[in-house]
């Protein structure tokens, strides 16, 4: 087996909660499944930089992001991320290109606001450009707020329910989209995601996490057939036994 | 606007009621808090069950308040002028002076003040406060200085004018200052020395400082005979004693 | 009647009684004697005097508060919370005589000071530190309150899209917060221009020189009703344009888009 793109061994504490994960994830988009609170978001901070572990070893793509024992540890603004957080984060006081356009890399204004529109039309936004996220409704937030993620040519991608405030006629378009940019050449993409469409059309290595644990792991596929816990059991339920 | 007075009033009225044997309510000026505290008291304690009331403020705040309409028997106001005015509107009558009261230097215990030291060194001190011109005492202080300044110089009252950092707008903030060390020296009466006893009082020449003029009035708007009782009291043998003990002298 | 009416019935009185006086003020004061008081040199003086302390007042608290009111609304830090809020419930007065006892010459601080060559009491500063002190709780729980609005999430957001953790703050957390900084800074701004107890016994009271409009207004009473009225008018409209100035400012900020 090749080289781990994604590999997180790493003991957290979270005021009263302790997570000690040990997480491995071949080359491909990586998921993150399991029950509310059980240390998902938690994950996605830990890789974004928002978290230090108590002691432990993350690396992703070759780099290593954070070594407790070499003493080691990138700040989040050197890692490379597009973070797509679950309540979307907008900038209240800039607009919707604006905004996309905050972490659009390398030259100058105008070409940073000429990319992040193209973001925006990708995700069929363009005429709310000059919106502030006040006037926004959900999904447009949460589509904004992918395109803040994307355009930023993030290596690693990191995306907390990413369809969640679409409505279903919007995400079809948008599961396309991501799964194109999940599997973009050199980057490691993590997304937390229950839509058993998203999970079915990315094919992506499943990881499920319970109380601060990883407790199964493995391609997605293989993980549906087994379906040797509950949480996988209700999760797969709808394919009946096609899988 | 007037009705709303008339109900702050009636409730007022409705809330305290006049039950037991009554007794005045006095505005007296700032500089009489101790003295008229205590007479309140002597008072009261011939007056059993009967309850004296007193409203220290400046002169000028008492005289605006009798005008607007606070119901009292007596006003006891720190120079003439005040109460001379409430007595030409028609609002008070019998004005009487029934004391005096000096102005003197008050020193900081910590100011740097020699024995020996007189007035011609005051410029030396640093901080110097007095009362503003719109109060008795600061006006008084303003009278003293003019004065002063013919017999010690030009260049003295300018000494001493520069040294002034602060002009407070009744005689207790004036004394607190100086009682607190912040100030080096301050003119204030003297039974405001009389309440301090940390701080030294030089005493001023007579010709310079004419003695400041208490002077009581009785309002139209009270109960004569409650405000005779009270200003009876106040020149009595026990109410002499009593201004006497807070420094105030007998009238001349 | 609806739900709103019924509220803004139940509210009314309140709303009279605290705009009534103030009308009783204005109406109180022709044109004539606004004039003249404005001419009087010492109420110029007075004004310009005030001005410029408050304006000194309200930029050290902004730039001071600023970095309290961030750090208060990381956390959970209710015993700081307390310490600031409490030139709320301190009568001013007190708070002058505790300014007294911490920077006069006798205070806490005060041998330091004099051996620095420093001497409050009487002074300009000490009137800014009064004002300083009344105004703080003013400013730093309402700019606490704004950026308890800029999540973690957000930060770390700007901070992986490459600013750094000061650079994530002034793009970030500072423009978030922008509309109620400015909303705590004008309050703040009001509440020590209207400074009075504090003042009076920690920075003394001599025209030009530490003499606010509400020591001006203190002292007109002793001698002239008129005089202090129309000084005091004066003060509620500057007190109002600052309020009603800033806060269309940091609205205009908010309103496009």
């Amino acid at each position: 087996m090749a080289e781990p793109a994604l590999e997180i061994r790493a003991r957290l504490a979270l005021g009263g909660a302790a997570m000690a994960v040990d997480l491995s994830a071949p080359a491909g988009p990586v998921a993150l499944v399991g029950p509310n609170g059980a240390g998902k978001t938690t994950l996605l901070r830990l890789l974004a930089g928002g978290l230090r572990p108590e002691a432990g070893r993350v690396v992703a793509g070759g780099r290593v992001l954070v070594d407790t024992a070499a003493g080691t540890a990138l700040p989040p603004e050197a890692r490379g991320v597009g973070y797509l957080p679950q309540h979307h984060e907008l900038f209240p006081h800039l607009t919707a290109l604006d905004n996309v356009a905050f972490g659009v890399p390398g030259g100058d204004r105008s070409a940073r606001r000429g990319r992040a529109r193209a973001w925006l039309e990708r995700l069929g936004l363009a005429h709310l450009a000059d919106r502030r996220p006040r006037r926004l409704s959900g999904g447009e937030r949460q589509k904004v707020a992918l395109a803040r993620a994307l355009a930023a040519e993030p290596r690693l991608l990191l995306l907390d329910e990413p369809t969640a405030a679409l409505d279903v006629t919007a995400r079809p378009a948008v599961r396309a989209l991501l799964a194109a940019e999940l599997r973009a050449p050199g980057r490691v993409a993590v997304v937390v995601t229950h839509d058993l469409r998203e999970l079915l059309a990315w094919r992506p290595h499943l990881v499920l996490v319970e109380a601060g644990r990883v407790v199964a792991a493995g391609p997605c596929a293989e993980l549906a057939r087994r379906r040797d816990h509950p949480f996988l059991a209700e999760l797969f339920a709808p394919l009946g036994d096609r899988a | 606007m007037r009705w709303a007075w008339l109900a702050v009033g009636a409730a007022l009225g409705a809330g305290c009621g006049r039950a037991a044997p009554a007794g005045p309510t006095v505005l007296a000026a700032a500089s009489l808090t101790d003295a008229f505290g205590e007479l309140e008291a002597a008072w009261e304690a011939e007056h059993p069950g009967a309850d004296a009331r007193l409203v220290l403020a400046g002169s000028q705040a008492l005289a605006l308040q009798a005008r607007q309409g606070l119901r009292a028997e007596v006003f006891a106001s720190a120079d003439e002028a005040h109460a001379r005015a409430l007595v030409d509107e028609g609002l008070a009558r019998d004005p009487r002076v029934f004391a005096t009261n000096a102005l003197v230097l008050a020193i900081s215990p910590e100011a740097d003040w020699p024995d020996g030291a007189d007035l011609r060194d005051l410029p030396r001190l640093e901080r110097i406060v007095v009362g503003d011109d719109g109060v008795p005492v600061g006006r008084y202080t303003a009278a003293f200085l003019d004065a002063a300044a013919a017999r010690y110089g030009a260049n003295w009252l300018a000494g001493v004018r520069a040294h002034v950092v602060s002009r407070e707008s009744n005689v207790r903030l004036v004394a607190a200052k100086v009682a607190m060390g912040e100030a080096d020296a301050a003119f204030v009466y003297a039974t405001d020395v009389a309440a301090f006893p940390a701080l030294r009082a030089v005493p001023l020449p007579a010709d310079l400082a004419p003695a400041a003029r208490y002077v009581d009035v009785s309002l139209v708007a009270g109960d004569a005979a409650l405000a005779d009782d009270w200003r009876t009291f106040l020149v009595s043998e026990r109410g002499r004693a009593i201004l006497a003990e807070h420094g105030f002298g007998a009238p001349p | 009647m609806s739900g709103r009416r019924l509220a803004l019935l139940a509210g009314l009185p309140l709303l009279v009684v605290l705009v009534l006086p103030v009308v009783g003020l204005v109406a109180g004061t022709g044109p004539a004697e606004l004039r003249a008081a404005l001419a009087a040199p010492d109420t110029r003086a007075a004004l310009g005097l005030s001005l410029r302390t408050t304006a000194l007042a309200t930029a050290l608290l902004v730039a001071g508060g600023t970095p309290l009111a961030w750090w208060l609304s990381r956390g959970r830090h209710p015993r700081v919370v307390a310490a600031v809020q409490l030139p709320v419930v301190l009568p001013p007065a007190v708070m002058g005589v505790a300014l007294l006892e911490t920077f006069g010459r006798h205070g806490l601080l005060g041998a330091p000071l004099a051996a620095a060559g420093l001497s409050l009491p009487f002074s300009r500063a000490a009137v800014v530190l009064a004002q300083l002190v009344v105004a703080a709780p003013l400013y730093v729980l309402t700019a606490q309150a704004a950026f308890r609005g800029v999540s973690e999430d957000a930060l770390l957001v700007a901070r992986t899209l490459g600013r750094g953790p000061l650079g994530a703050w002034t793009a970030v957390a500072l423009p978030a917060a922008l509309p109620g900084l400015v909303g705590g800074a004008a309050l703040a701004w009001a509440r020590a221009l209207g400074e009075f107890g504090a003042t009076l016994l920690f920075a003394g009271n001599l025209p030009g020189r530490t003499r606010t409009l509400p020591l001006a207004i203190y002292a007109a009473m002793e001698r002239d009703l008129a005089e202090a009225r129309a000084v005091a008018v004066l003060l509620v409209a500057v007190a109002l344009a600052l309020l009603v100035g800033l806060r269309l400012l940091a609205t205009r900020e908010d309103a496009d888009g």
